[in-house]
């Protein structure tokens, strides 16, 4: 009581702003960070590196979209890399055959035929994702070891019609980045609009809840992989313009690269929030991260560890956020 | 509505529930059906030579199984064990030589429990940073343990730069190549820490907390245990035995290199899992995890010993681990 007197009404800048102290205050350190590096390393924000930098990030971005929906149902895919390689790999194939539209269209099928397969155990017959989708990692990196028996393939007609795709341009923007703003608009407006998008936050945010509401959890979940599948073979699509050449390791890690952005982005593991446009927002960040540190010297494996310390930071900010207490 | 109402979804008292039953011994069932398949195909497969060596490959993934266990049947997960691994085994090698940066060099500055008891520190620690994490911050062990897959590989590459550490005593590299009683010192190891693991799940008050954590982690803090420690344990014992395994395997290749344990968390996952340990926790032993080892040692045995591709090899490895999970799901009829 005589510490209320002694005092005043002298009000501390952490009582004012109350359980948004700590956001607020990572947000802060965050700006300065942000306009740090902006001093320092003038380069990297340069138009022409931040659009290398946005095409870098265009075949992650657009695997992002997909696994958001996968993730906003409250499942996991690491499959996404190998899958990647097969896609990328029939896509090689089918274009040398076939010319590129077909190819695009081929490595889209194989993206939605995987994520049909993963949708049926994971959604259907309601395996566990991690296990499952860990296991289709390793059979789709058999698969695509066997298909080319270890070598590279190589897209013959480097100048034809599919560099477009990966290496082409429009109106000065990119076309991976274009394909990339046009596939989170959509993905964007179907997650938030459209009945299928509400099914899918509903059941990520509770399924049983979910299923009293009438929802079938094993339809929702089951589409979501199937999304997935497809942009990741849309995204495999991009890769073969832009390296016009796939192989068995193509990807290989990417799903962490994925996951780590989608995450950082505010999407929940455990499903119901979140959103796609916070999804690629993380895999931007990330790829500028990366990209920054890269300038700036450090090797791949100390980026890594800059990152992860960055992402656990923020999901446990977020969390703390939610439940107001720092530590638990 | 009154009881008599609601229809029973058990069997009729009395009668045999053929489904749990089933799935309790489908492990082993299968096991020795592989056993049997590989043996008629290539009768090589039962020489004592041969099962001596599925031992011994088994032995270092099958270590960090059994810390899985524990991590699993809490209801948590691990995917940072192969970068764990290696982490431990550059730092083995690092007080071998005596923190002597010259690799080339051959023989130990420091003698070899030094260098174990580095690897299992280092273990151990990695553990406890991971396992603080999951309990006072709460995040996810997923983002926890992913993260610790990149840090843990990323200080390795950096310790090491990137180039192997060879060259170590007799005395180091018998824990990892040596012979006792002509069995190999990795497999009586392995052998020896699952029966203490089983042990300590299966008849000390300890292993109960472990599965009442797992089984309903808010009836265990209502029934007043800690959590928290609980949870906490598993993860140190998982970091404790990659630790170990990173200084065995460092002793067996006479070599820390910064790739080891690459990827090792799919096979250490997947034998738990195939061991019929349930992934919501609760439910599994350390007996069914030594099996899952087992038959993942076996199948892969079997395969190269009748010429399968490596590559057709990845394939059968990942459709078994699907394989797994279903027949898990199908018979043992859980729900959600």
């Amino acid at each position: 009581m005589e510490h209320t007197e002694d005092l005043g009404r002298r009000v501390t800048i952490r009582q004012r702003l109350g359980h948004r102290f700590w956001p607020t205050l990572v947000w802060g350190i965050a700006a300065l960070l942000l306009a740090l590096l902006i001093v320092q390393v003038p380069v990297a924000f340069s138009w022409a590196n931040l659009s290398q930098v946005m095409r870098q990030a265009s075949f992650t971005g657009l695997m992002a979209v997909g696994v958001t929906f996968v993730v906003m149902a409250g499942r996991l895919d690491l499959s996404i890399g190998s899958l990647l390689a097969m896609s990328a790999i029939i896509a090689v194939d089918v274009t040398n055959a076939h010319g590129p539209l077909a190819g695009i269209a081929a490595a889209i099928l194989t993206g939605a035929a995987s994520g049909i397969v993963t949708g049926f155990l994971v959604g259907v017959m309601r395996l566990n994702s991690l296990v499952v989708t860990l296991g289709m990692l390793s059979l789709l990196q058999g698969l695509s070891l066997v298909y080319t028996g270890g070598k590279n393939l190589l897209i013959l007609d480097e100048t034809g019609a599919f560099a477009v795709l990966g290496r082409g341009s429009a109106l000065g923007v990119p076309v991976p980045v274009l394909l990339l703003l046009v596939a989170t608009l959509v993905a964007a407006v179907v997650l938030r609009r459209s009945v299928f998008g509400r099914r899918v936050v509903a059941v990520g945010g509770g399924e049983e809840t979910a299923r009293f509401s009438g929802i079938r959890p094993q339809s929702v979940v089951f589409a979501c992989y199937v999304v997935s599948g497809l942009m990741t073979g849309l995204a495999a699509a991009v890769f073969a313009s832009r390296v016009m050449a796939a192989r068995s390791d193509s990807g290989s890690g990417l799903e962490l690269v994925v996951l780590s952005g989608v995450i950082l982005g505010g999407v929940s593991l455990a499903g119901g929030r979140g959103g796609v446009v916070g999804a690629i927002i993380g895999i931007l960040i990330l790829a500028l991260l990366q990209n920054v540190l890269l300038i700036l010297g450090f090797p791949y494996y100390t980026q890594w560890l800059f990152i992860w310390v960055i992402i656990i930071g923020a999901v446990w900010v977020d969390l703390a956020t939610k439940r107001k207490k720092l530590f638990v | 509505m009154t009881l008599a109402n609601i229809p029973s979804t058990d069997a009729p008292s009395g009668a045999v529930r053929w489904g749990p039953l089933l799935a309790r011994f489908a492990p082993l069932a299968f096991l020795l059906l592989l056993m049997i398949v590989f043996t008629i195909l290539q009768p090589r497969f039962l020489d004592s030579s041969n099962l001596l060596n599925v031992m011994r490959q088994i032995s270092i993934t099958g270590l960090i199984s059994l810390g899985m266990t524990f991590v699993i049947l809490t209801g948590g997960i691990d995917l940072s064990v192969g970068s764990l691994l290696a982490l431990s085994g550059i730092a083995a090698a690092f007080v071998a030589k005596g923190f002597n940066p010259d690799p080339m060099a051959a023989g130990d500055t420091l003698p070899w429990f030094l260098s174990a008891l580095a690897a299992v520190a280092v273990g151990t620690v990695g553990g406890v940073t991971q396992g603080m994490m999951i309990t006072r911050l709460q995040v996810p062990p997923f983002v926890v343990t992913l993260g610790g897959l990149s840090i843990f590989r990323g200080l390795t590459l950096w310790l090491s730069s990137g180039a192997p550490i060879s060259g170590f005593s007799k005395a180091y590299r018998w824990w990892g190549s040596g012979t006792a009683l002509s069995v190999p010192v990795p497999v009586i190891l392995f052998l020896t820490v699952a029966l203490i693991c089983h042990f300590t799940l299966r008849y000390t008050r300890y292993g109960r907390t472990i599965y009442a954590v797992g089984g309903n982690l808010e009836a265990a803090r209502l029934c007043g245990l800690n959590v928290r420690a609980v949870q906490l344990s598993a993860y140190v014992i998982v970091g404790a035995l990659a630790g170990l395994a990173g200084f065995i395997l460092s002793a067996r290749l006479n070599a820390a290199e910064a790739v080891a344990g690459t990827g090792y968390e799919l096979t250490v996952i997947a034998a738990v899992i195939i061991g019929g340990t349930s992934l919501f926790g609760g439910a599994g032993s350390i007996g069914g995890t030594v099996i899952g080892a087992l038959l993942i040692g076996v199948l892969v045995n079997g395969l190269v010993l009748n010429n399968v591709s490596s590559y057709v090899q990845q394939i059968i490895i990942g459709a078994i681990i699907i394989f797994a999970v279903a027949f898990d799901r199908v018979f043992k009829a859980r729900s959600g």
